[in-house]
């Protein structure tokens, strides 16, 4: 009996010491400070966000500040605390801080595990880290997570389907190779931020079903608050066209978008989290698409007809018609492509025959006639005839000519106004308002 | 004290240049370059030099061998053509019967007219036989010739005639400037760079010129004569009237005065690409200053052996005319229209059909 009590006075202890001092209850909780650097009323804002954000994308997104002073690596220790104590669920993810040691670590389980790669693991820490205090730092990384997954994870939210009669008839249905994986299961548009009504989602899904099997090609438009700094911008804090197309790309790719063999897309992502100045805008082409637009139709298209209307939508709230309007110039502008393109080829099926049976009939022609005067006498310069007296060879001067080499692979610009950028995958073009 | 000024002209851009003391150099304001006096002097010499050259214009030494004796001009009959004015002369046993030239029918025997007999003739080696084989297979070939052209031309009308040629003997002395550059490129930094090396090239030399020919008949057109070239020489003999049993010779009204240019601008050109052809391994070349002189020798008088046909079709006058040595044939065929749009189409059609196909179903 006095063994037990021994035994269970060690338990006890080891608790007391082990155990998060101010440890929510299990299954409630989603954000632990064991040190008490965040108010409780923080504390309680921080996890109903965390709790809202597990709720939609069902996986349990977890942080912990701790001082870990177990022999284990934080690591280990915040897996243990993660499955064992707080017996949170086994898809999710959890990001750890030990001021006291200035250690970091992530944990993930289950899907969110092959859906989190090392560097996203970064770029929430980063988002942590970067802010001014240790609240504003958890708020920071539960918004880079809920940028994140908000992409990563669409489609698995969009749950409504087009209508009924956007979807191709069975008979007109395209091989099964080459129907577009997401086209009528998760539908076109995604709306992140929730400013879109079902009602709208399901009209514009609609049209962009009918441009993709009209088209050959997949129009997507993505409304988010906020993608992650890291994408958006340089560390000057001016646009990082490149970085914004390589988070739209991450997500094609992860997803396998696209029309056919070829992928062939386009993505309008409109970023309206409330940051005046932090709107960004980015019009990306995959496949095909990017012969049509190029980055002067797809600047000419933004500034034309789409920036204006993001800019007042600011306003009036009516992001539909910023998407809307895309469709329909993306629409628009593949009907005169297709004109263009028709009178092109008639040109080509016209000319050429033309001009190459005008050669023949010209060479044809000309051995019709076939005296000419003679310009020369070389037939008569007999065996010896030329004899080189003087010659010679004097150099006078050297000219050098410098010209700018054009660069054709990429480019790119940031700050206020707009910019293009290039890949071998696809191009893109945008700004920020 | 008088003093005679010379004003240099610098060799890059033309502008004058001034002596620099300091340099001891004769310097270009215009274009910062500067040379060295000798150099300068020098190319000042050529120039002037090939402009006191230039000037020298030898005639021809014309002096041929002489006329028809007694008893060859007694074996030669004439007859005139009255619809082209061609004179042509046959020996006592051909009849001509109608004019090579024209093909009039109608050849008006005249009285022989004593006149320069010829140095050279080159003999007939081909037959009449191998003639009408040419001209019928040169027909053949031909896409746009009119149906029944062949049919209606009368090719075994075809006529052997000896054409009165000039040959002229000279040498050419050269002397040409030009301005040379070769060019390097390659990239620096942010900048593709383009190195050009400028170069004075000067060729001075010499081209000798055996027997130019250029015939001297003014019913022949020059560039039917200029295309059955060149003749082998090989075959030139001294003139015998032997040659000429079984065909007809024109008589020259072009002289070698007369017909001496055609040989002068020939032998001009040919001076031109022979010195052209010393220049290699440059990017660029143009020529700046060019003095050919031409030092005539001799001229010679040859009898040329020329199969001829001349035809009418559609009112128009077409002649062929074969190397009666080399079997070289040329001459003008009419184009019919008819023939020339449907080979057009037969063409085009095909290819567009080809084209559509490959743009509205494969790319």
């Amino acid at each position: 009996m006095k063994k037990i009590s021994s035994i269970l006075i060690v338990l006890l202890l080891f608790a007391g010491l082990v155990l998060p001092v101010a440890a929510q209850a299990p299954g409630s909780a989603l954000i632990f400070d064991d040190i008490g650097l965040i108010s409780p009323q923080s504390m309680t804002e921080l996890n109903n966000y965390a709790q809202e954000l597990s709720s939609t994308y069902k996986m349990d997104i977890a942080f912990y500040l701790v001082e870990n002073d177990t022999d284990g690596t934080l690591y280990q220790y915040i897996k243990d605390r993660y499955l064992n104590y707080e017996k949170l669920s086994p898809d999710g993810f959890a990001l750890a801080h030990d001021p006291e040691n200035r250690k970091w670590a992530f944990v993930s389980f289950g899907r969110a595990e092959s859906l989190i790669s090392d560097e996203v693991e970064d770029l929430f820490w980063e988002a942590y880290d970067n802010g001014d205090t240790y609240y504003s730092g958890v708020q920071a990384y539960l918004e880079s997570v809920s940028s994140f997954l908000a992409i990563a994870l669409w489609g698995e939210q969009t749950s409504a389907p087009p209508p009924a009669t956007t979807t191709p008839p069975a008979t007109t249905t395209p091989p099964a190779s080459t129907v577009p994986p997401d086209s009528v299961r998760n539908g076109y548009v995604f709306d992140a931020t929730g400013t879109l009504s079902s009602f709208q989602i399901d009209a514009l899904n609609a049209k962009s079903a009918a441009l993709a099997e009209k088209r050959k090609c997949n129009l997507y438009i993505w409304i988010v608050d906020l993608v992650p700094n890291e994408y958006a911008e340089y560390p000057s804090g001016a646009l990082n066209i490149d970085g914004l197309e390589t988070f739209v790309v991450n997500f094609y790719d992860r997803n396998n978008l696209g029309y056919g063999d070829d992928r062939n897309g386009i993505v309008l992502l409109l970023e309206i989290g409330d940051v005046p100045g932090r709107r960004d805008y980015l019009f990306y082409t995959r496949g095909s698409c990017k012969k049509i637009f190029d980055n002067d139709v797809r600047e000419k298209l933004l500034d034309d007809n789409i920036v204006p209307l993001f800019k007042k939508a600011f306003d009036n709230g009516d992001f539909y018609a910023v998407a809307n309007r895309f469709i329909d110039e993306v629409d628009s502008k593949f009907t005169s492509s297709f004109v263009i393109n028709l009178a092109g080829k008639l040109a080509v099926i016209i000319l050429v025959p033309i001009l190459i049976a005008a050669i023949i009939c010209r060479i044809w022609k000309n051995q019709m006639k076939t005296a000419k005067i003679a310009t020369t006498a070389t037939n008569y310069i007999p065996p010896g005839g030329f004899r080189l007296t003087g010659q010679s060879d004097m150099f006078m001067y050297r000219t050098t000519s410098r010209v700018l080499i054009e660069s054709d692979s990429s480019s790119s610009s940031g700050g206020g106004g707009g910019g293009s950028s290039s890949s071998s995958s696809g191009s893109s073009s945008g700004g920020r308002v | 004290m008088a003093a005679q000024v010379t004003n240099y002209q610098c060799p890059n851009c033309m502008a004058g240049l001034r002596f620099d003391g300091a340099s001891g150099r004769l310097v270009c304001d215009y274009c910062s370059n500067s040379f060295d006096v000798a150099m300068v002097e020098q190319l000042f010499a050529e120039k002037e030099q090939a402009a006191a050259s230039a000037g020298v214009d030898p005639r021809w030494d014309i002096s041929m061998t002489g006329n028809f004796s007694a008893e060859e001009a007694a074996h030669l009959r004439g007859y005139t053509c009255p619809s082209c004015g061609a004179e042509i002369i046959c020996d006592d046993t051909t009849a001509a019967t109608s004019c090579p030239y024209c093909g009039n029918p109608t050849v008006v025997p005249g009285q022989y007219q004593d006149q320069l007999r010829p140095d050279y003739v080159i003999p007939f080696r081909l037959e009449k036989t191998a003639a009408i084989e040419a001209l019928k297979k040169y027909y053949k070939k031909k896409k746009f010739l009119p149906k029944g052209f062949s049919e209606a031309n009368h090719v075994e009308e075809i006529k052997g005639v000896y054409v009165p040629f000039w040959l002229y003997d000279g040498e050419a002395d050269a002397f040409m400037r030009f301005h040379c550059t070769k060019s390097t490129t390659y990239k620096s930094g942010d900048y593709r760079v383009t190195d050009t090396d400028h170069f004075r090239v000067t060729r001075e030399g010499t081209v000798a010129f055996e027997k130019v020919p250029a015939d001297g008949s003014s019913k022949m057109p020059n560039a039917h004569m200029d295309s059955i070239e060149p003749f082998n020489y090989v075959d030139l003999r001294p003139f015998s009237s032997a040659y000429l049993p079984g065909f007809m010779a024109d008589k020259y009204d072009e002289d070698a005065e007369f017909c001496s240019p055609r040989a002068n601008e020939r032998i001009k050109n040919s001076t031109e690409q022979a010195m052209l052809g010393t220049i290699s391994g440059y990017s660029k070349v143009t020529r700046e200053y060019s003095s050919i002189n031409l030092r005539r020798g001799d001229v010679k008088y040859a009898l040329l052996p020329v199969w001829l046909l001349s035809t009418r079709w559609s009112n128009q006058s077409f002649l062929f005319a074969m190397n009666g040595q080399t079997g070289k044939l040329i001459g003008d065929l009419p184009v019919d229209k008819g023939r020339y749009w449907s080979w057009f189409f037969r063409i085009a059609g095909p290819l567009a059909a080809v084209l559509a196909a490959l743009l509205f179903f494969v790319f």
